[in-house]
């Protein structure tokens, strides 16, 4: 079995061409640490337990693996029994989830992944919000055009605004940004408040933002 | 002889200033590296935890079945989603609980039936894992109830309402804020 390294990281997690890992979800869920409940499995017998238990491989946001033996492949969820099941799958197996999973969420998944090599997000936009409607009563409300996220971070940082870290404010799979987020963003002294809605693909720069920008989490 | 120990010792001598300012200089250096390795392990774990907290807005969205259930027992019970408990409760950095009460310091934890699946389970590190984050729980100073998917089926439905209320009942009982030891991370919390 070919060991690899986390890099920075203590625990190690096994890796084999062509077998998933099933994850010890408390530690998933946690902190998105990709540790192994047993030992890889062939993607094969993966699959023939998903098809003989007609489970279904969910989406799930931030599936898709940055770093590490497995970078370039996702993590997708399966209910077993109400329970949740991870499994990270190797990005030369992603192909077999079309088996699996719907073709909307094997979509999403396929664009997480891309998004990887995207780090800014180069092609997608963020778009202001109505701030009465986003604060009152939780309803999105474009503002004017959408702006590209690449101007739209260099406004942020040339301009010393704050990002606030995505969060509970996640946006619904039939919207326009499908799981994306609505990002609060101040100016430097923390006056006026802006709302954006971010996609998918751009959320990891919204969070990079907000933590290069020092922003703290939102209550 | 002496002559040479003199030589070796000389060069010593010489050599020994040398050697401290290699030190001095490598000191810093490496105070740099280390300092350096600590800030990206601190940026990676906090943008693990961003990432985790988005998942966790994802489950709180998307409940299991035996989550809904135990809403349902919660609802059934006069107990108010947002304002008595919250879902995917962060309670600290890494650790989410499935149903919290936070002003009393009490959790619900929902089980579903993965352990009756061989494959999905066949090792025991799942019920490992589920063990490791009650400890943590109860260690953080939380109080825990464990309510199985099987004991919220039709026929036990009215025994699970009962227990969970006498949890929730004895848990806001005992609770005071003198009491309470509880860790909490409550402002990071998705709530």
């Amino acid at each position: 079995m070919q060991q690899e390294h986390e890099p920075g990281g203590a625990e190690e997690t096994p890796r084999v061409e062509g077998h998933v890992l099933l994850l010890l979800p408390a530690s998933y869920e946690g902190s998105r640490e990709l540790r192994p409940q047993r030992a890889p499995i062939p993607v094969d017998e993966w699959l023939a337990v998903m098809h003989h238990g007609r489970y279904v491989a969910s989406w799930i946001p931030a599936g898709a693996i940055e770093e590490g033996p497995y970078q370039g492949g996702s993590v997708v969820e399966v209910d077993v029994s109400g329970d949740r099941a991870y499994v990270a799958v190797p990005p030369e197996a992603l192909d077999t989830l079309a088996e699996v999973m719907s073709a909307q969420e094997y979509q999403m998944l396929r664009e997480d992944v891309a998004a990887l090599t995207n780090p800014e997000a180069h092609g997608l936009t963020a778009t202001r919000l109505d701030r009465v409607a986003w604060e009152e009563r939780r309803e999105v409300v474009p503002q004017g055009a959408p702006l590209p996220t690449e101007a739209w971070a260099q406004i942020i940082q040339e301009q010393g605004m704050q990002v606030q870290p995505p969060g509970d404010a996640l946006l619904p799979l039939d919207s326009a940004w499908p799981a994306g987020q609505v990002v609060a963003v101040t100016d430097g002294q923390g006056k006026r408040r802006s709302y954006f809605a971010v996609p998918r693909g751009a959320v990891r720069l919204a969070i990079d933002l907000a933590m290069g920008t020092g922003a703290r989490p939102s209550g | 002889m002496v002559s040479r120990r003199g030589d070796a010792r000389d060069g010593e001598e010489r050599a020994r200033p040398v050697r401290t300012l290699e030190r001095e200089l490598s000191t810093p250096r490496e105070e740099l590296r280390v300092a350096a390795a600590t800030r990206r392990e601190q940026e990676r774990a906090e943008r693990s935890a961003r990432l985790a907290d988005w998942g966790a807005e994802w489950r709180r969205v998307h409940p299991t079945v035996p989550e809904q259930q135990m809403l349902g027992i919660l609802a059934s019970l006069g107990e108010r989603y947002g304002v008595d408990f919250q879902r995917e409760y962060k309670i600290a950095p890494g650790i989410y609980a499935d149903i919290a009460f936070p002003a009393q310091g009490l959790v619900i934890e929902v089980f579903g039936g993965v352990h009756t699946h061989d494959f999905f389970s066949r090792s025991g590190e799942r019920a490992a894992d589920d063990e490791r984050k009650l400890h943590l729980l109860a260690s953080l100073g939380w109080e825990v109830l464990v309510v199985t998917t099987a004991e919220m089926s039709q026929k036990r439905w009215a025994g699970a309402v009962e227990r969970v209320g006498r949890f929730l009942a004895d848990g806001r009982g005992k609770w005071s804020p003198e009491t309470s030891r509880r860790g909490g991370d409550e402002d990071a919390a998705g709530t």
